[in-house]
């Protein structure tokens, strides 16, 4: 079991450091686009089409990066639990509740983005100069839905887990 | 009452700990099946929403200012400001908000603002006496003056989000923000006199002359940026997109070659950082955009404003209660879900009783300042108590004190007071 467990965090690891290299192309390109799109503006050219590459680009920049930060569990949210009581059990059963209530939204969120990628390939919607298929730039809300959804279970995973052993602990001490 | 009742929801989702995103999602989730709304449609207009090439200028502006902080640009603008006016015990306040001000005419965020300005400037001040919980405080509510003076973030998803032209929107928070400015300094000058006085080494005038020109000089590349990206957009050669773009190329170009401290390894981290940051705040947006859309579907908008003009009779009742709920909302929601949510739901309201969209995004814009320092959601309150390295309970009371006398004035008056936020956009031939 523990094998099997260290080999999906070293795949996990190696695919996070994919994305955070894949992230850091994206954000050049993006600016260097623009940027191309206005010096070649002010030299009398046009650049044709660069609007549309950057919003191909940049919408899986934000589908990335929402990934990225469903990695670290940095998305934000509201502390009132931790305001409202200082009692281990109760944060972390508020905690396992708010997870597996994420989890239950993250489905949604999921048939939903698959909906939007099966409309996108009925419609065959192209962009206006190079003729890209939309779908490109549509296919990454489904892949950061499917990747959010796995680590949504895996933190409520670790939530039940801390849960659980908070209150063998209690059991234990009583 | 439907409004009333998908609030409620967001809210007790929000209360449990349950991510701003799936929170908006969860109360689509609660319509789509209340109104039997179809809910691919709806992701398909939050698609569409959120691919605008306004947008773009988001992450550029996130990039900025990481990419100031990790180049050597933040440095320079706070040692240049320190020099011209931290002379003094009070002066050094100052300098933090003037400091955070021109932060903000560069990269439009907050956060930025407090991690690099924070770094550098809380030692010395706790060296000229100011306590640390006074200081952080300080920073805490100046950092915002990034999401008042132009190119502000909040103002380009508020401009998206109610059709509004960006750049009369820059210029509407104008005023709140030098306001902001001019109050913070007065309460800085008087508060700072409780301070004891400390031995810090006088420099004489000569001294303290070549101290500003070194500052001032290397400053230079730095104090262009405002320049290039105000200029830039005013005078018509670029959209804030463009801007954005532009700023970016030119951080790199400064922090790699003429300031040096830019590294591979650190441009790496900071454009990973400025993804992630861009990443929670579009997919939020997104979010919103579907769950206001489902709203406009289903008349909410209309209906909110009927109950609210049907409950209080007069617009300045109107206006008190959005304020008040702007204050309370802003507590529990981040900045960006406040516009994103907000602005469309309350707009019906604010144009009927002849709020001017214009003027409502500095209301919006001012309210945001409170809310993001009020807890328990208060995300730049923790991130300062993060950075100086204090507890948010020791913050509290400075940060209490500082909203009532410098924030929620400055408020009070964009919403009743519409020059402070249309005179620009108006004299500058942004309104119709």
């Amino acid at each position: 079991m523990n094998v099997i467990f260290s080999l999906a965090r070293s795949i996990e690891a190696f695919l996070a450091r994919m994305t955070s290299a894949i992230l850091v192309a994206l954000g050049c390109a993006v600016a260097l686009l623009m940027f191309s799109a206005i010096t070649t503006r002010l030299v009398g050219l046009s650049f044709y089409g660069a609007e549309e590459l950057t919003l191909l680009a940049v919408m899986w920049l934000y589908m990335l990066g929402a990934v990225i930060a469903s990695r670290e569990r940095a998305h934000l949210s509201a502390d009132f639990v931790h305001v409202m009581t200082q009692r281990e059990q109760s944060i972390k059963l508020a905690r396992a509740l708010s997870s597996l209530l994420s989890l239950a939204i993250g489905c949604f969120i999921l048939v939903w983005s698959w909906e939007l990628v099966s409309w996108s390939f009925e419609k065959q919607q192209r962009t206006p100069v190079f003729r890209i298929p939309w779908i490109f730039s549509q296919a990454s809300v489904f892949l950061a839905a499917t990747v959010m959804l796995g680590y949504l279970l895996r933190d409520c995973w670790r939530d039940f887990f801390a849960l659980w052993q908070s209150s063998q602990k209690g059991a234990t001490r009583s | 009452m439907t409004a009333v009742a998908l609030i409620a929801v967001l809210v007790i989702l929000m209360m449990l700990g349950v991510p701003v995103l799936y929170a908006f999602a969860g109360m689509t989730v609660v319509l789509s099946i209340y109104y039997g709304i179809d809910p691919s449609s709806l992701m398909v207009t939050g698609f569409w929403s959120v691919n605008s090439v306004i947008l773009i200028a988001l992450p550029l502006f996130i990039m900025t200012g990481y990419l100031m902080q990790a180049g050597g640009v933040a440095t320079r603008l706070v040692r240049f400001i320190e020099a011209m006016i931290g002379q003094s015990k009070s002066g050094m306040g100052t300098s933090m908000i003037v400091a955070c001000g021109l932060f903000g005419a560069i990269s439009g965020t907050a956060s930025a603002a407090v991690a690099s300005i924070g770094q550098i400037m809380i030692e010395p001040m706790e060296r000229h006496g100011y306590p640390r919980h006074y200081t952080s405080a300080l920073l805490g509510i100046s950092s915002l003056l990034g999401l008042l003076i132009p190119p502000s973030i909040t103002m380009i998803l508020y401009a998206v989000v109610t059709r509004q032209s960006v750049a009369a929107c820059f210029l509407a928070t104008v005023g709140p923000g030098l306001l902001l400015i001019g109050l913070l300094t007065l309460y800085n000058r008087f508060y700072s006199r409780k301070f004891p006085e400390q031995n810090t080494t006088g420099t004489g005038h000569t001294a303290r002359f070549l101290h500003i020109k070194k500052t001032g000089f290397e400053a230079i590349p730095a104090l262009c940026l405002p320049l290039i990206i105000l200029g830039g957009i005013y005078g018509g050669f670029f959209t804030p997109t463009e801007a954005a773009a532009i700023a970016v190329v030119f951080v790199v170009l400064i922090g790699f070659f003429v300031y040096r401290e830019l590294t591979v390894t650190r441009f790496t981290r900071c454009m990973v950082q400025a993804a992630t940051t861009t990443g929670i705040i579009m997919i939020i947006l997104m979010f919103s955009f579907v769950s206001s859309r489902a709203f406009t579907l289903e008349g909410i908008p209309q209906d909110l404003t009927d109950l609210m003009l049907d409950l209080f009779k007069s617009p300045t009742a109107v206006l008190i209660v959005i304020n008040i709920f702007l204050v309370l909302v802003g507590m529990i929601m981040d900045d960006v879900s406040v516009i994103a949510i907000l602005s469309p739901l309350l707009m019906p309201a604010v144009s009927e009783i002849g709020i001017h969209p214009v003027q409502f995004a500095a209301i919006i814009g001012t309210s945001v300042v409170i809310g993001c320092n009020s807890p328990p959601m208060a995300p730049i309150l923790f991130l300062t108590c993060r950075v100086s390295n204090t507890t948010v309970a020791d913050v509290m009371r400075p940060a209490l004190s500082l909203m009532f006398w410098a924030a929620l004035p400055v408020m009070l008056l964009s919403t009743f007071w519409a020059p402070l936020s249309l005179y620009l956009p108006e004299t500058l031939g942004y309104l119709k």
